[in-house]
């Protein structure tokens, strides 16, 4: 089960750079990306046939993930990361603006090339796990959940990872108990419940950003004046 | 404020344009572009929509190819990476939710071109706080730069564009979306920043006025055609109508200079010759 970990974190990771220029790009990419999961699921699933192919190519199934398939989605998910790490100032300078990043000599293309692959890469793996009709809120709901409590880039992108790693793995663990649930005897879908998690994650942390604001907009209230004054004092004078 | 007295010589120059010009799409967006700014000078760069202004910063940037002419930075040809410069472009735009504070883009300023993550967090801590605190904007260090107002903004992008010690700063219309006050405030922060680091300010504007009181040249973009100079040189009827291709009045009002179409009015003059864009300077400075 440690591939659903580090495929969900490194899934989440990647849904932190989109600048809107580039959301045709990346439909296309998670359109490819699943397509690609459901040409190895059902070839996989043609040889081995537990499930049906349609089944699990729509919804995956992470109990269904070969022993065979292991290695090859450790390692696509370990190279992702990798070149995650290498370029992320680059990715963090041309989401800023790519005529800033070209101007200080950074190859906007081929940054933008390599990650529009990682996330083709993160998606096909997120397919193969929770199928390919969740597999885009795993992807994009931890991030969108980290945005609302952290502003910091790094933290996101460790934010957004650790909630995918606990929704796949609480998923799992009630997928199993639920196996107790009416009806008795056929345990509920995993899929469903990484997705129900990773969207009351999402309200949930709305309304902490909420209240922190709130709490944080009490306290600011008694020197409000003070804050406006002072950056009336300018040109000039901090030299 | 007067100019100070810059050796003139060649060599010395930060930017040496010669001869540039740009066709675009079969269009001569740039035609026969010459000027050259010293260190330490504040340089503006005037013109009104679509005159070219962005486009010759591209060039000088390297992101643009010139159909013909040079450019120098520095004494040497342009590359790729040209570390001396430092660039604030025309419009960013930042959506609010991202996760990215005043000070990563400052820090971005600084190794934003490297490869890996960043590490040694309080030095560039110390750096970027220094760098803030130049541009009067420490207390925006942890607002996400996305939520912070056009004014607000401006400082970071130019405390980012600062960080690395560049000598040249380009800045793509700074001014635009400021109101009067902010206005005022930016350029008097540009002008104590090119006197004090020696650090020469290119400035791009489609209203000379702004920038009067500390402007040592200015370069004005007209029909693809450009005039440089002190104020006093440019800024003159003569001048102006030549790069036009029409009459121009230049009207001095309360200490602001008002350029206005003559008396023949546009019908005299066919705008199709040299511009689809209306570039008639039916009014350029108005505000
Ligand atoms: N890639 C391009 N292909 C064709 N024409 C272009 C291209 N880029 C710019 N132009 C044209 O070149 C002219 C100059 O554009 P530029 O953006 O340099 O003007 P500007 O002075 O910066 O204007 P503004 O004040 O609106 O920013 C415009 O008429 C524009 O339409
Ligand atoms: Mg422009």
């Amino acid at each position: 089960m440690g591939i659903a970990i580090v495929a969900a974190g490194l899934i989440e990771l990647l849904g932190l750079h989109r600048p809107r220029a580039r959301d045709v790009a990346t439909g296309l990419v998670l359109g490819a990306g699943l397509g690609l999961a459901a040409l190895f699921l059902y070839l996989d699933a043609t040889s081995s046939s537990t499930t049906g192919v349609t089944v699990t190519i729509l919804f995956g199934s992470l109990f269904a993930v070969s022993q065979q398939m292991l290695p090859s989605i450790v390692a696509l998910s370990a190279v992702s990361l990798l070149v995650l790490a290498v370029c992320y100032r680059m990715l963090l300078l041309s989401s800023l603006s790519p005529d800033l990043a070209a101007a200080r000599g950074v190859p906007v293309r081929a940054i933008g090339i390599a990650y529009l692959v990682i996330m083709a890469v993160a998606v096909s793996l997120a397919a193969e796990t929770i199928g390919a009709i969740l597999a885009t809120a795993l992807v994009v709901g931890p991030p969108a959940t980290a945005l609302r409590l952290t502003k910091r880039p790094g933290g996101a992108l460790v934010v957004a990872g650790l909630i995918g790693v606990v929704a796949v793995w609480l998923g799992i663990v009630l997928a199993y108990d639920s196996y107790y649930w009416p009806p008795a005897g056929h345990g509920w879908p995993v899929s469903f419940f990484v997705v129900a998690l990773v969207f009351l994650f999402y309200l949930v942390a709305g309304a902490v950003a909420r209240i922190v604001q709130a709490r944080r907009r009490r306290h600011s209230e008694a020197a409000p004046r003070l804050a406006a004054s002072g950056c009336a004092e300018h040109p000039g004078d901090a030299a | 404020m007067s100019g100070p007295t810059l050796d003139e010589s060649a060599d010395d120059a930060i930017l040496d344009v010669d001869g540039v010009s740009v066709w675009l799409s079969g269009r001569e967006v740039l035609h026969d572009v010459r000027f050259r700014i010293m260190p330490g000078e504040f340089t503006g760069l005037i013109g009104s929509n679509g005159a070219g202004k962005t486009t010759l910063f591209r060039v000088i940037l390297g992101l643009q190819a010139a159909s013909t002419g040079s450019v120098l930075v520095g004494g040497r040809p342009l590359t790729r990476r040209n570390p001396i410069i430092g660039y604030v472009p025309q419009k960013i735009f930042l959506d609010p939710d991202m996760p990215l504070r005043a000070r990563d883009v400052v820090a971005l300023g600084l190794d934003g071109h490297r490869l890996g993550v960043p590490l040694g967090w309080g030095r560039r801590r110390k750096a970027v706080d220094a760098m803030l605190d130049a541009v009067d904007a420490r207390r925006l260090a942890d607002a996400r730069v996305g939520s912070l107002s056009g004014g607000e903004q401006q400082r970071v992008l130019i405390a980012h564009a600062l960080i690395s010690r560049p000598r040249l700063l380009l800045l793509d219309e700074p001014l635009a979306n400021l109101d009067i006050g902010a206005e005022g405030e930016v350029v008097a922060l540009l002008a104590r920043i090119a006197r004090e680091q020696r650090i020469a300010v290119f400035i791009s504007a489609h209203d000379v006025n702004p920038l009067l009181p500390v402007m040592d040249r200015l370069v004005y973009m007209a029909a693809g055609n450009t005039a440089s100079g002190t104020t006093a040189e440019v800024i003159r009827p003569e001048v102006l109508s030549a790069l036009y291709g029409q009459h121009v009045d230049v009207l001095r009002v309360h200490g602001r200079i008002l350029v206005v179409a003559g008396a023949e009015g546009p019908s005299g003059v066919t705008f199709e010759e040299t511009d689809g864009a209306a570039v008639g300077p039916d009014i350029v400075a108005l505000r």
